[in-house]
């Protein structure tokens, strides 16, 4: 049955299409769409790999289907098999194919969406050999970014665009293949539109169009006549693309992608996804009328004429016959026992003309208000002066606010606009004074670390008046005050009270943490009891090495989430990654913090990977002997938190750290001792095997988790717990006649110089280098040593002359008494 | 690469097979042999008798030979694809590639034999469209090739080279329609092995002593299988394989990538028969590729990606 109504689809295709495209006889192609089964996952759990082997597939059938070509090979055809990049150029080699084409999507931040040809460069900037690459990318740029319709980076050399190359060219499928090769970039499968179209059939064919047309254009082959109409189908208001929009154009109907057809796939919420595209292609004629329909939309229908020489692009945007409507408020209808500081919210339906809702707005009792909108004008917040306790206000909208088109109110939700809204809510009296909801050390603690961010975090805000260092103190056990810094942070409608100590505590001793009477609330409620929490510091302290102190910046080798494949479950208009100047860690005297901003959608999977691609922080290397450490501000979310490092030893890949319930706001110390931690779950085998780097920080929304927040994430090191004792010992037999420097340059590549200075003639000087796990890797120099400066160059080899891996590695200048060691970053 | 499979893969093998194998290990610390960053030199080879060893540059592009004797490296050829495939032969030192041309942008390739010694480039197949594997040497010295016809023999005596259409006793393996192929009639149209008739096959080598082949199927597993196309051995996840010079281990590389570069790869030896699967290099930051025997099994030549450099190694296995 299936063979027949293809014949019969083959027997009415008009006949131009039947048509066989001569020019191609004996040429071949060797298409080759990018990463494998579902790698590199783009927003809404839609990979790039997904998309791009459907392209390539349409592109394959283009070529059958119309023109003589000699073949067109695929380096995978489905989503099952995995091929490694070695596979796809030998195989294009062993074939011996003209030409060689590979199909990618980008990535990057949820806002940028652009297109991307990258030809083969040598780094002397002359093209691969052989030729051909450039060309192609030039024209394929024009076609590919007119039909995505969307900017574009260019048609880049592959060496010049990523800053350099070893000989080149940069990217392996240019490198080593023996043909023409160029990869193309279409859009980014991180951008919610973009990848929300991706998902459609007939987008995929869309781009296999604009490259076949490039192929043709490039062989000289005049392109045969399209008949191509496409476009995005939105509402008027919102823009928002809509879903289920019947369009037809003569005899043919599509029916934009829904929920139920396609996006059920992808999203358990059905009003998540939309992408409002349609697609019509192979049009004989010359001249359409496009007819629209959607329930609850005013039909539409606009006369088209057809371009003979590219896609016909006809966007619409429809209008809703849904009048404006309240959707929720805060605080609900006939609420009672609302608090006097109490914002109001109301959220409709649609966009909203401003000045028309601020001038139908009403509130009774009477009291001046501030208006706040947000949401693209679909949420109102107002922001009332002081309410009176124990008082019915009475909130009204009337029939003068109107939509953006001018529709006029539908007050009481009946789908007949002409009707005011009104909200009724009372208020309650608060004498409760503002009490302490959690506090850090908590009372009685043992083993406290030698330098905690005291915490003290209340129920409610606190009034800017008793912010006052005055009312808070930490003491020892004498009485003296520890002399820091306090803050003060609003999170949540919750203050929380962090005090940085300037020097570390003595170890083994008891210290009290206060909070006095008279802290008080925004309406005057004050504490009328002193709230005092010991605790008992411990004796060892932390001997740490920076990983990422983000006093430089966040660099672009920190991904936004959306950037890894591995991130899901989130409102990207909600998530990022930021560098913050103005809250930092104030114990370590930083200048800057990575922040991660999160929204989580409805689906039942959520992770973000802020992932760690490249750069220093990423030469460090480690073992599960260390304590990874971060200090962290916590917005009292309860979501979860953990540490991600890479597993390199074996194909263990990566481990995490068990999750850290976000149950705190304010800075605290987040510490994973991995030898005692243990690790968490994820996609390696649980085990801390060797050598160690940092991957990823990592976030999920647990079972009472807030929906939305922000953390701020400081001073990423690796810590040892050193006794004080051991510590002052081993700083007691430094003598001052001996000096040793810091290297230079560190990090370095491939060598560097370390100094050290003698005032004491000694016989027995050697300065060693060691590996982050303390083996043995090259004595730089040993002998006698008259007084004086010396300096010796490490070549970053071994003993035995081997080149030794980017990493952290000590040098240690020991002598009769004398013991000094430093730490350096081998970085490739 | 998938790193879970590759997991499990290695951890099932290692318990299955280091029980009952001796390992390959590394004896002595890499030797750079010759270096050229720009022109990225890669894809090592030894001939027979240990003299010279060839090498190719970025995209496979052109032959050089260095001379141990002398320490010359001396380019013998700059063609399109010259350095992809290139095989020496058993008897003596001579170069068995494909090149390729480009006129227009339609590529022409063409089979040649590079005679080391006396610097002498032979065209034994001219220049021709369609040639969609590479040529390799039959266990006689004589050349075959494949093109869209079938499989052709190529007979070479006294320096004359003709094409035969008589049957011979070896199987001829080839790559046909991205299968693997056998026929002992040139000529003719190979059929397809069928244990492999669904997959596809590339970086198909035969054994020194014409006893075996090895070759990589498309999803990354390897496989030997005897020259009569009987006793397939499945040798696990690997790339590259090329075979020792006593035809009884292989030398491959485990390589992983993120879609556009390598990010991770290194050395691996696994006897013929799939036991003493061995780990020779473990450098997380050193992307070793394209390794093949010395000439004494006794060492490794390979590349490392953006060095431009070969190394040797030395290897050695437990039992020796």
């Amino acid at each position: 049955m299936k063979r027949i109504i293809a014949l019969l689809c083959i027997l009415i295709t008009p006949q131009l299409f039947a048509q066989t495209i001569t020019g191609l006889d004996g040429w071949t192609i060797y298409l080759d769409p990018g990463h494998s089964q579902t790698e590199n996952m783009g927003i809404y759990n839609y990979s790039e790999a997904q998309k791009v082997v459907r392209v390539a597939l349409a592109m394959r059938q283009l070529f059958f289907d119309h023109t003589d070509i000699g073949d067109v090979y695929l380096s995978r055809e489905n989503d099952e098999v995995s091929v490694g990049l070695s596979q796809r150029s030998d195989e294009a080699n062993q074939l011996g194919a003209d030409w060689y084409h590979s199909i990618h999507s980008n990535a990057g931040g949820p806002d940028a969406n652009n297109t991307l040809m990258l030809w083969g460069q040598y780094s002397d900037g002359r093209e691969k050999v052989p030729n051909g690459g450039k060309a192609m990318s030039d024209i394929m740029l024009v076609n590919l970014t007119d039909g995505y319709r969307i900017p574009t980076i260019g048609s880049r050399g592959d060496c010049s665009f990523y800053g350099g190359c070893n000989g080149g060219p940069y990217l392996s499928v240019n490198r080593r293949t023996t043909m023409p090769s160029e990869l193309s970039e279409a859009g980014f499968h991180t951008n919610p539109t973009q990848n929300t179209r991706n998902m459609n059939a007939d987008w995929k064919r869309l781009e296999a169009y604009s490259f076949f047309w490039s192929i043709l254009q490039f062989h000289g082959i005049e392109v045969p006549r399209v008949g191509i109409v496409t476009g995005i189908i939105t509402d008027k208001e919102t823009g928002v693309p809509l879903n289920g929009v019947t369009v037809q154009l003569g005899d043919s109907t599509v029916v934009t992608d829904t929920y139920e057809s396609l996006f059920k796939n992808y999203s358990t919420d059905p009003d998540l996804l939309h992408n409002g595209f349609y697609f019509f292609e192979n049009l004989p004629d010359t001249s359409f009328t496009i007819h629209l329909e959607k329930d609850g939309y005013y039909p539409d229908s606009v006369q088209v004429v057809l371009k003979d020489d590219f896609f016909t692009f006809v966007d619409r945007q429809m209008v809703s016959k849904i009048p404006p409507q309240v959707t929720s408020t805060i605080p609900v209808a006939s609420d009672s026992g609302v608090s006097i500081l109490a914002l109001v919210q109301i959220n409709f339906n649609r966009p909203m003309e401003r000045s028309s809702v601020e001038n139908a707005f009403h509130i009774t009792p009477e009291v001046a208000s501030e208006f706040i909108w947000q949401s693209g004008d679909k949420r109102l917040i107002i922001n009332p002066e002081t309410l009176q306790s124990l008082t019915e206000y009475h909130v009204v909208i009337d029939t003068t606010a109107h939509d953006l088109l001018g529709k006029s109110m539908d007050g009481n939700n009946d789908g007949i606009p002409g009707d005011a809204f009104e909200l009724v809510f009372t208020t309650g009296i608060d004498e409760h004074p503002p009490a302490v909801s959690k506090v850090y050390p908590i009372n009685g603690a043992k083993l406290v670390e030698l330098q905690p961010i005291v915490n003290i975090t209340f129920d409610e805000l606190l009034d800017d008046s008793t912010r006052n260092a005055d009312l808070f103190s930490v003491a020892n056990s004498s009485g003296d005050i520890i002399s820091g810094v306090w803050k003060y942070f609003d999170v949540d409608e919750k203050t929380t009270v962090n005090f940085f100590p300037k020097q570390q505590f003595e170890p083994g001793t008891v210290f009290k943490t206060k909070a006095d009477m008279g802290i008080s609330d925004l309406i005057g409620n004050a504490t009328k009891i002193i709230r005092n929490f010991s605790f008992t510091t411990g004796s060892d302290y932390f001997r740490t090495t920076s990983i990422d102190d983000f006093n430089g910046g966040v660099t672009d080798n920190w991904w936004q989430p959306q950037q890894s494949g591995s991130t899901g479950g989130i409102v990207t208009d909600s998530t990022n990654r930021s560098f913050e100047r103005g809250n930092v860690n104030v114990l370590t005297s930083s200048t800057g913090a990575l922040k991660i901003n999160y929204g989580w959608d409805d689906s039942g999977s959520h992770l973000i990977r802020t992932y760690l691609s490249k750069g220093t922080p990423r030469a460090v290397e480690f073992t599960k002997d260390y304590i990874l450490q971060a200090y962290v501000f916590g917005d009292g979310s309860n979501n979860g938190f953990r540490f991600a490092v890479d597993d390199n030893v074996g194909f263990s890949g990566h481990e995490v750290s068990p999750w850290f319930e976000i149950d705190w706001i304010g800075w605290k110390l987040v510490s994973w001792n991995m030898a005692k931690d243990g690790a968490g779950s994820w996609i390696g085998d649980g085990n801390l095997d060797g050598t160690l780097r940092i991957d990823s920080f990592q976030l999920t929304q647990l079972d009472e988790g807030d929906k939305y927040g922000s953390i701020i994430i400081d001073d990423l090191r690796l810590a040892q717990s050193v006794p004080v004792s051991v510590a002052e010992h081993d700083d007691a037999k430094v003598p001052d006649a001996f000096v040793l420097e810091q290297n230079y340059p560190n990090p370095f590549n491939p060598e560097t110089t370390i100094s050290f200075t003698l005032t004491e003639s000694r016989p027995d000087v050697h300065l060693v280098v060691h590996d982050i796990l303390g083996r043995h890797v090259r004595t730089v120099t040993q002998g006698s040593f008259a007084p004086g400066n010396y300096k010796f160059v490490w070549d970053g080899r071994s003993d035995r002359g081997e080149r030794m891996p980017s990493g952290v590695y000590t040098y240690t200048l020991r002598a009769k008494g004398v013991f000094l060691m430093k730490r350096m970053v081998l970085l490739k | 690469m998938r790193i879970k499979e590759l997991l499990l893969f290695c951890t099932a093998f290692f318990l299955t097979q280091s029980i009952t194998a001796g390992e390959w290990h590394a004896t002595s610390a890499p030797v750079e042999l010759v270096r050229n960053e720009s022109a990225n030199y890669m894809n090592p080879l030894w001939s027979v008798d240990g003299r010279y060893l060839a090498f190719t540059k970025a995209n496979y592009r052109g032959i050089l030979i260095l001379d141990t004797q002398t320490q010359a490296v001396n380019e013998i050829n700059d063609e399109i694809g010259a350095g992809f495939g290139m095989l020496w032969s058993q008897q003596k030192p001579e170069l068995l590639t494909r090149v390729a041309e480009y006129r227009g942008y339609r590529r022409y390739s063409a089979v040649k034999v590079f005679q080391v010694e006396v610097n002498t480039e032979i065209t034994i197949v001219p220049y021709q469209k369609s040639m969609p594997d590479v040529p390799r040497w039959t266990e006689t010295g004589n050349v075959y090739y494949a093109d869209n016809s079938g499989i052709k023999l190529v007979a070479r005596s006294n320096g004359v080279t003709n094409l035969a259409k008589a049957k011979v006793p070896q199987n001829l393996f080839v790559v046909q329609r991205r299968a693997l192929a056998v026929t002992k009639t040139p000529d003719a149209s190979p059929v397809n092995v069928p244990d492999f008739a669904q997959m596809r096959v590339i970086n198909l080598s035969w054994s020194p002593d014409f006893t075996k082949i090895v070759f990589e199927v498309i999803g990354g597993t390897m496989y030997t299988m005897d020259a009569d196309a009987k006793n397939i051995t499945n040798l696990g996840i690997g790339f590259r394989p090329k075979w020792s010079p006593d035809s009884r281990a292989i030398v491959f590389m485990l390589s992983e990538d993120d879609g556009h570069r390598f990010t991770k790869s290194d050395l691996y030896i696994i006897n013929a028969d799939g036991t003493g699967r061995s780990e020779i290099t473990s450098t997380p930051d050193i992307l070793e590729m394209n390794p093949s025997w010395g000439y004494d099994g006794g060492s490794l030549v390979y590349d490392v990606l953006g060095e431009g450099a070969i190394y040797s190694i030395e290897v050695q296995h437990s039992a020796e």
